[in-house]
């Protein structure tokens, strides 16, 4: 008995059949080779831990991880769309005929991968070279007229939208009104314990706190809104392949609509709204602490004018509608 | 004629924007790759499109219905003692006892029982369903799906009051591909996802809402102002940010967008309190309210029965997905059949409607499998058509006693029809000429509407005119 092929041209769907998705189990031994190197797993060793070493031997590991952060930061990979490698055109020397080499820049990515190497694959030494690089920390803004064909020379840096989970995370923070989603469940005995260190360090939370940051998210499971909102701005979904962020005027409506978002800015349940309202008396210092805590600037004299014009005409709901412009406001949605 | 077009033709103007959608900055990057001429529809003129449609609803049976169980019924020892099959007036044999409000809508539904598929996982299955081609990872981020091709294509048709998105879905994202992107195509056109029970409260505002909204979008308005030079040099996509946003302002406060999602207690009751029929009571109201969607997928997730097809304890057993597609589609079609259409006088919704629907595949006939379920099955099922002209009644195509294999293919090819022909039955009924391809893509290979290349070599690309009588 071997394996039943299905393909369009065979006999078909045999009724009498049990199924023919199962495979036909024949009895004999059947061995994982490695995808890249047709490598086996050594007799007695663990086959994860095997495919681990294979795995991060390869240098296509340290080039792979190298371009998907690159890519991240920068808006552009070497290699794009950042998961399509094509192996036969990494190397100058020895291309397919007709053939030009993938990566737009090969050699700094070489480099990179050697560098990430060489410190222990640390993505922390990582990104702060990539961060602390002159290419990263060019302005966002463009002197004269920006050509498309200039963009695989990171002449500039490229302005990106934040991802679903940011988004969500940077709304939470601003407001000082964090996410629910449930997840681990604390034990009541470490819940006393663990809620005071939470106050403290909201970067670390104890193993058994509830999940509070769409970042934290494992398994993707919200529901109503919240759900809406993540999904409008691309939710990454971990059971099938990475789907890239869908712009589409759901965004907007989700920003303009969401509970996400106004639930957030009202000046209730301890928000940040709330008490800068009862911490200052002095309304302008109370849009100069919403812009900060928003924009990470102080507002200009014009914001600061109409700023407190919208207070002092209803000091609470005013207070809500600008947090909430704020939160619309281009400035706050992208990375520049 | 070779008609040259360049990126920026294809790209939205700031008018353009302000009338519909826009750029989010997720596209910039991707925009910012493209070759600078994409070569427009130079071999085109092939065919001709019917242009019998306004509208097209896609009704996605998604995780595949058991086909000879329902529209394609096959004597099988598995069949349930209730099930009451009878010879229904369009001739076929029908599960009369668990589709009954499907079997009155019979007579306006065309069906074409021949179908065959290359896929039969569900993720490439359903992605074959939504792009109307194979998936090909390795260019997939390019690939438009269907209802985003409509949209590029009738931008030119849109008029200055439409402000509903060209192409709506409902619970997509329910299936595992979840909403293809616009691929190369601009963000512009893409998919308005929606879920049907969320977006009852989620599109709608009631009178302090409105006002609030506008008290705050006068404050983000003045911010704005006070910003704009300052924003200026990031590139055209932040700019365009502001104008999407506009749009979708506008959208939340044009009247007819609100009434698009009320629905009353007696549709709730009549399509069902579900998924699928929320989501087919917001398809027709979307379609009344003609507000420029034209291109509106379904889909209803879940019929992917391996295990315990017939047994009534399990949540999404067959009988349940049944009594939830019945009075959805059904609804649906009966309808539009009554809704005047407000762009023609004098007709109907269905008469300008077309109505597909049809799973990724069917499932393995004969007994059930192990599990008492039955697994994929790609070598024959049904799609069923109606409105805009389609011959009610119609029977096409047929499958052999067991519904395994099929034995006529219901048109004039020796092959079998397989979702490509749905598409360019699709194209072809909204007047779009789908021998029509778009080169240079950022890969640089070319994107042809309908793809004639199938897993064995080169496959029929024709329009399935049968359906029409």
């Amino acid at each position: 008995m071997g394996l039943i092929t299905v393909d369009d041209l065979g006999k078909g769907y045999n009724t009498k059949e049990e199924s023919m998705l199962r495979m036909r189990r024949t009895g004999g031994p059947n061995a994982a080779k490695f995808i890249l190197t047709d490598e086996l797993a050594r007799p007695g060793q663990d086959p994860r831990e095997e495919l681990a070493r294979m795995l991060t031997a390869n240098p296509q590991f340290a080039r792979a991880t190298v371009n998907l952060f690159w890519s991240k930061l920068m808006g552009v990979g070497f290699v794009e769309p950042w998961d399509e490698f094509d192996l036969a055109r990494q190397d100058p020397k020895n291309l397919p005929k007709g053939w030009d080499v993938q990566p737009s820049h090969p050699e700094l990515l070489d480099q990179m991968a050697a560098y990430f190497r060489k410190n222990n694959y640390s993505l922390h030494k990582l990104f702060s070279a990539i961060c602390n690089s002159n290419a990263y920390q060019l302005s966002a803004r463009f002197p004269g007229e920006w050509k498309d064909s200039y963009t695989k020379y990171y002449a500039r840096k490229y302005v990106r939208m934040l991802g679903a989970e940011e988004l969500h995370d940077a709304i939470a923070s601003a407001t000082e009104r964090p996410g629910s989603f449930g997840g681990r469940r604390r034990r009541p005995a470490a819940a006393a314990a663990g809620a005071q260190a939470a106050a403290v360090n909201n970067d670390d939370p104890p193993p058994q706190a509830p999940v509070t940051r769409a970042m934290q998210v494992t398994v993707p499971s919200p529901t109503g809104e919240l759900k809406s909102f993540l999904q409008a701005f691309g939710q990454a979904n971990r059971g099938t392949p990475a789907r890239p962020p869908q712009p589409s005027p759901l965004q907007p409506i989700m920003l303009i609509r969401s509970s996400v978002v106004n639930d957030r800015v009202l000046a209730a349940n301890d928000s940040r709204v709330q008490r800068l309202l009862d911490a200052y008396k002095d309304n302008g210092k109370v849009v100069d602490e919403l812009f900060l805590g928003t924009l990470s600037r102080e507002p200009l004299p014009d914001e600061r004018l109409y700023g407190v014009f919208v207070l002092d005409k209803n000091r609470k709901e005013g207070a809500q509608n600008v947090q909430w412009a704020l939160l619309n406001l281009v400035e706050f949605l992208y990375n520049f | 004629m070779l008609k040259l077009k360049t990126v920026s033709d294809v790209m939205p103007t700031r008018r353009d924007l302000l009338r519909y959608g826009g750029m989010g900055l997720a596209g910039a990057t991707v925009g910012a790759m493209w070759p600078l001429k994409v070569r427009g529809a130079e071999n085109g003129g092939k065919v001709a499109p019917r242009n019998n449609a306004r509208n097209v609803v896609f009704y996605e049976i998604s995780g595949a219905i058991s086909h000879l169980d329902t529209f394609d019924f096959k004597d099988n020892p598995a069949v349930p003692k209730d099930f009451q099959v009878r010879k229904i007036p369009t001739g076929i044999y029908f599960p009369v006892n668990f589709l009954p409000r499907v079997e009155k809508i019979m007579d306006r539904v065309a069906m074409v029982r021949s179908f065959v598929t290359h896929e039969e996982v569900h993720l490439r299955g359903q992605y074959y369903v939504q792009a109307g081609r194979q998936l090909n990872v390795a260019f997939a981020r390019e690939i438009p799906s269907i209802g985003t091709v409509v949209a590029y294509e009738l931008e030119s048709r849109r008029r200055m009051s439409d402000t509903f998105p060209t192409y709506v879905s409902f619970n997509l994202e329910t299936n595992q591909v979840g909403a293809l992107s616009t691929g190369f195509l601009p963000p512009q056109y893409s998919v308005f996802d929606l879920n049907a029970a969320q977006a009852l409260t989620g599109m709608t505002l009631d009178q302090k809402a409105s006002e609030l909204i506008e008290e705050r979008w006068r404050v983000l308005q003045r911010f704005r102002e006070i910003n704009r030079d300052r924003m200026k040099g990031f590139g055209r996509h932040v700019e365009a940010f502001e104008d999407f946003s506009n749009t979708a302002k506008a959208l939340l406060t044009d009247p007819r967008w609100p009434a698009a999602f009320k629905v009353s207690d007696e549709d709730r009751k009549r399509y069902g309190n579900t998924g699928p029929g929320l989501a087919c009571a917001l398809a027709r109201n979307v379609l009344r309210e003609d507000g420029g969607t034209h291109y509106v997928h379904v889909c209803q997730h879940g019929w992917d029965h391996h295990r315990y097809i017939w047994d009534r304890t399990k949540d999404d057993n067959h009988y349940k997905l049944m009594s939830d597609f019945d009075p959805a589609i059904s609804s649906l079609i009966e309808d539009l059949a009554v809704t005047p259409s407000k762009a023609t006088p004098g007709k109907m919704l269905l008469d300008e409607t077309l109505v597909v629907f049809m799973s990724e595949f069917g499932r393995t006939p004969g007994p059930l499998n192990h599990m008492a379920g039955r697994d994929h099955h790609k070598f024959a099922f049904p799609a069923m058509f109606a409105g805009a002209g389609v011959k009610g009644g119609l029977v096409l195509g047929a499958s052999d006693k067991d519904g395994d294999k099929v034995t006529d293919t219901g048109w004039n090819h020796k092959e079998q029809p397989r979702i490509e022909n749905v598409v360019a039955t699709m194209y072809s009924a909204l007047g779009i000429d789908w021998s029509k391809a778009i080169h240079n893509t950022p890969s640089g290979r070319t994107y042809t509407y309908v793809d004639p290349l199938g897993a064995n070599g080169f496959i029929p690309t024709d329009e399935l005119t049968g359906i029409y009588g």
